[in-house]
Order: structure tokens, then sequence, then C-alpha cells
């Protein structure tokens, strides 16, 4: 069982892996109003969220996501 | 008529960055064609070309957008911005309104060093293993989209896929679209990186690359020699700015030439892969857009040929230069500059058109690398060698093919008192 703290340490991460700065981000963080993330860019986040994790996030799941807390509450769902 | 002139050059070619080294490799009159090492090159026909090696997209571009777009979007993007900065084009607010900014780009390939990895994932690994951003990274307008994107520019884009003619295809349009008011300002040329496997194998059944071994990669180029045998290509991009003289001088920009006429032509020609042998078409294209320059063959400084070295192309385009200069060939200097770089495809006759530029900054047309001595009957007077001085105010005539017999004739002459230094003028743009 992965606790909400290391899933949130995971996400964050990948995050960083495909460029993101980390440092000043919160759950509530927006992908797409803040970060500039497009859903192509979410695809590629949730793979390899996946990926680290080895948990599945269906697509209808992923495209709902607003904020850095949506994931990290997804994953640990 | 309206004038349309260019403020702005970009280019990212085998010579280095900027229109200053691509000027100096044309006229040393040697070419800096080497063997390929992105790949294993031993199993092909061809084993040497132009490599851009002195592009590191890390140092134009965040490595967010890097990831997602394929090397033939760095060298676009990086061309594309140079030539915005040299232009000092504002777009947006307090500038050209972005609406009224256009993009027109050619390319012959896509991005196969992108698809080839992502199509290998997907058929050794299954589909979840390929990157969301292979639709998009692979497909020939998504250098235009970028670029779009990046300067934030609303107005007409188009990519033209037309063989080797592509890039002068989309100068042509460019200028059109300027002249007929559609757009105040746009960003035109080519981009090119055909150096991964597959595309190189389209090459190479594309039937007009050199067979080459490795021995000699500097002198497997040869436009119009009697030891011509293929074109071989290289990897870059090049970018204009057009706008109208009264635009570009409302502005406050350098006038750096004019673009006084073009024409275009289709061959019609069977087989789809040849040219019309004698070179008709071409002939009576030439003769066109020198019509739309207005310029008399007398007062024309000197041709920058297609010269792709394949030899039925090199005699069509000898035919059609001969009929068209009616007798002045022996004294109309004809040149060739893609030997000293590789034919750059897309970027090709892009890369041509600024290398006519700075021949007439410097009023030189450089010699032709590698042609030592031109094939039988090729009864024209190439620069061979030394530089040639081109005739204070003569224009110069481009010509580009492309396969079938896809001919652009553009006629471009200096503006006035262009200042050479603000040519040659490069403002290298800051890593955003």
């Amino acid at each position: 069982m992965t606790t909400p703290t290391e899933v949130r340490s995971a996400v964050l991460a990948v995050l960083a892996d495909i460029g993101l700065e980390v440092g000043s981000l919160t759950d509530d963080t927006r992908f797409r109003d803040e970060l500039d993330v497009d859903s192509t860019e979410l695809v590629e986040i949730s793979v390899a969220v996946e990926r680290r994790l080895g948990v599945t996030i269906s697509s209808s799941d992923f495209v709902e996501l607003d904020t850095v807390g949506d994931l990290v509450r997804l994953v640990s769902s | 008529m309206t004038s349309i002139v260019i403020t702005g050059i970009g280019a990212v070619t085998p010579a280095g960055m900027g229109l200053e080294p691509l000027w100096d490799q044309v006229l040393s009159g040697r070419s800096c064609v080497r063997r390929i090492d992105r790949f294993d090159p031993g199993r092909y026909l061809c084993e040497v070309a132009g490599q851009a090696d002195q592009f590191i997209a890390a140092d134009w571009l965040p490595p967010r957008l890097i990831k997602r777009t394929d090397r033939f979007t760095h060298l676009a993007m990086a061309a594309a911005g140079a030539a915005i900065e040299h232009a000092r084009l504002d777009i947006g607010p307090g500038g050209v309104p972005a609406d009224r900014v256009g993009v027109m780009v050619g390319n012959v390939l896509g991005g196969w060093e992108f698809a080839e990895r992502e199509l290998r994932d997907l058929w050794m690994s299954g589909p979840r293993e390929v990157s969301p951003y292979q639709a998009t990274a692979w497909f020939p307008a998504a250098p235009q989209g970028n670029i779009c994107i990046w300067h934030g520019i609303r107005g007409r884009a188009r990519t033209f896929v037309c063989d080797r003619a592509s890039g002068a295809v989309a100068v042509l349009h460019a200028a059109e679209t300027v002249r007929r008011g559609q757009a105040d300002v746009v960003i035109a040329g080519g981009t090119e990186q055909p150096l991964s496997p597959y595309a190189w194998l389209c090459c190479e059944t594309g039937g007009f690359l050199a067979r080459s071994g490795s021995r000699q990669p500097d002198a497997t180029y040869r436009p119009f020699d009697r030891g011509h045998a293929g074109t071989v290509v290289g990897e870059g991009s090049v970018f204009l700015v057009l706008e109208r003289l009264e635009h570009a001088a409302r502005r406050g920009a350098s006038i750096l030439a004019e673009l006084r006429g073009w024409a275009m032509s289709t061959d019609g020609y069977q087989p789809y892969y040849t040219v019309e042998p004698r070179g008709d078409t071409l002939g009576r294209t030439i003769c066109r857009a020198l019509d739309a320059a207005s310029c008399p063959l007398a007062e024309l400084g000197g041709v920058l040929a297609d010269g792709s070295g394949v030899p039925r192309e090199d005699a069509a385009e000898v035919a059609a230069l001969q009929a068209a200069l009616n007798g002045g060939h022996r004294t109309t200097p004809v040149t060739a500059a893609k030997a000293a770089t590789g034919h750059l495809l897309g970027a090709g006759p892009v890369a041509d058109l600024a290398v006519i530029v700075g021949a007439l900054a410097r009023g030189l047309l450089p010699p032709t690398a590698n042609l030592a001595e031109p094939a039988p009957g090729f009864d024209l007077d190439f620069v061979r060698d030394f530089p040639r001085p081109i005739p204070g105010g003569a224009p110069v005539l481009s010509v580009s093919r492309g396969l079938g017999g896809v001919n652009v004739c553009l006629v471009v002459g200096p503006a006035g008192d262009t200042d050479a230094d603000a040519v040659f003028a490069t403002r290298r743009k800051e890593k955003t």
C-alpha cells in the first residue's frame, strides 16, 4: 500500500522529470491554467505516473484532472 | 505594382548558425559535406550529407518544447526566430497585429527521427509505449504550427510539400499573400532533417541521391560537372521575413533585398519522377519570371541555378537556361550554391535566396563547388573557382526544381541603398 505522501512525492518526481518547476507547486496548482499543460502532456504525465507507481489510470479520469491534488487523490484512491 | 522586400533572414545550415557562415562557405567554393555520423550509413548507397552539427536545440528551445517535437521543427523554430529578430519584428500589441502576420513553410519529409523511434516502440512493445506527441511531432505542418504558437501568430499559415521546390513555393506564396494584402508580413522558409535511416531510405529510393562511398565526401555533389552523379542532401532551415516596401519603411525596418518577380509551373512530364528533358517549360518559366520582374536579359546579373547534380536534371536545366537566355547565355554568369552545404531539400531553395541576398550585398556571385569541368554540351558561362562581380543594381535569378518538374523561378534584386552590415547582422536569440 502506497501512502498519500509517497504518492505525492512520486507525482512531483514525475512532474519534475517532464520539465516542470516543482518547487512552488501546491495541491491547488492547476495543470492547464497555471502550468500550461495541455491534454497531450497530461497523457504523458498519466502514463509516467502509472509506470512509476504500477497503477492504472483510465483515460476518462485523467482528462478531468484539474489540479496536482486531483492527480494525487486519483492515484491514492 | 507593390514592391515586396526581404527584411530578415534566419539560417541554420551545415555551414553554421546565421547567414554569414553560409555565405562564407558558398563563397569559398568548397563543400562542407561529410560522412554521416548520426546513424550508420554503411548500408545505404549514399554515405555523405551536410550536418548542421553546430545547432543544439537546447540552446534555443525549452525542454518541454523539445521533447514534443522533432528536430526538423527545432531547426525551423531557431531559423524563423532568428529571422524575426533580424527583422526587428514585433508581433502583437504595439507591433504588427498577430492576425496580419503569416507563416509559410516548405518541407519534404516530415519528422522521421522522432517517428522512427516511436513506430519501433509501437511494434516492439505495443501502443502504450508510443509517445503521445508522435501524431503532432511527425507531420510536415508541425513547424508551421509551432512557429505560430511560439510567436503568437494568427494570420494565414500554410505548409507546402512539393519535393525539392517546397521552400521556393512557400516563398512565392508568401510574396503573393503580401501582394494581395492578405497579410502585412509573412515569415517564409523551409526546413528539413533527412538524417534518420527511414528518411534517408526515402531519399535513396527517390532516385536523386549520389551514390557514394565515404572516400571524398566533399567532392561527391558536382552540379553541372562532367562527373555529376546525383544530389547530396543536408539538414537545415532558412527563413525570410517578407513585407511590402511601404510597410517595412513605416516600421523603420532595414531593407535587405527586393523580391522583384516570380513564376511557377509544372512540366507535367511522364514518368513522374523525371523532368521534361529539353526544359521547355522551365525555359518559359524563367522568361515569365524575368518579365514579371521587368528585368531585360541584358540587366540580369546572374543565375543561381537549381544544380541538382542529377545528370538528366542538370541537362534539362542547362537547356532551359540556354533557351531562356536567348544567346546571352555566354555572357550571363550561372552558378549553383547547394553543393557547398548539400541540398537542404525543403530549405534548399530558401538557402539559395539567402545566398543571393548575401551576393547582392557583397556584389559577388560565388563559384560552384566541385564544378571542375562542365559536362559536354553544357554551354553556359559557369562561375568556377573564383567569385565574379555582379554589376551594381543587377538582380539575380533563382531556379528551384522538384520531382516531376515543379519549377519555381524568383528574381531578387538589391534594395537601393542596402547596407551590407545589416544583411549579415545576426542577433542571437536568447534562450527562453
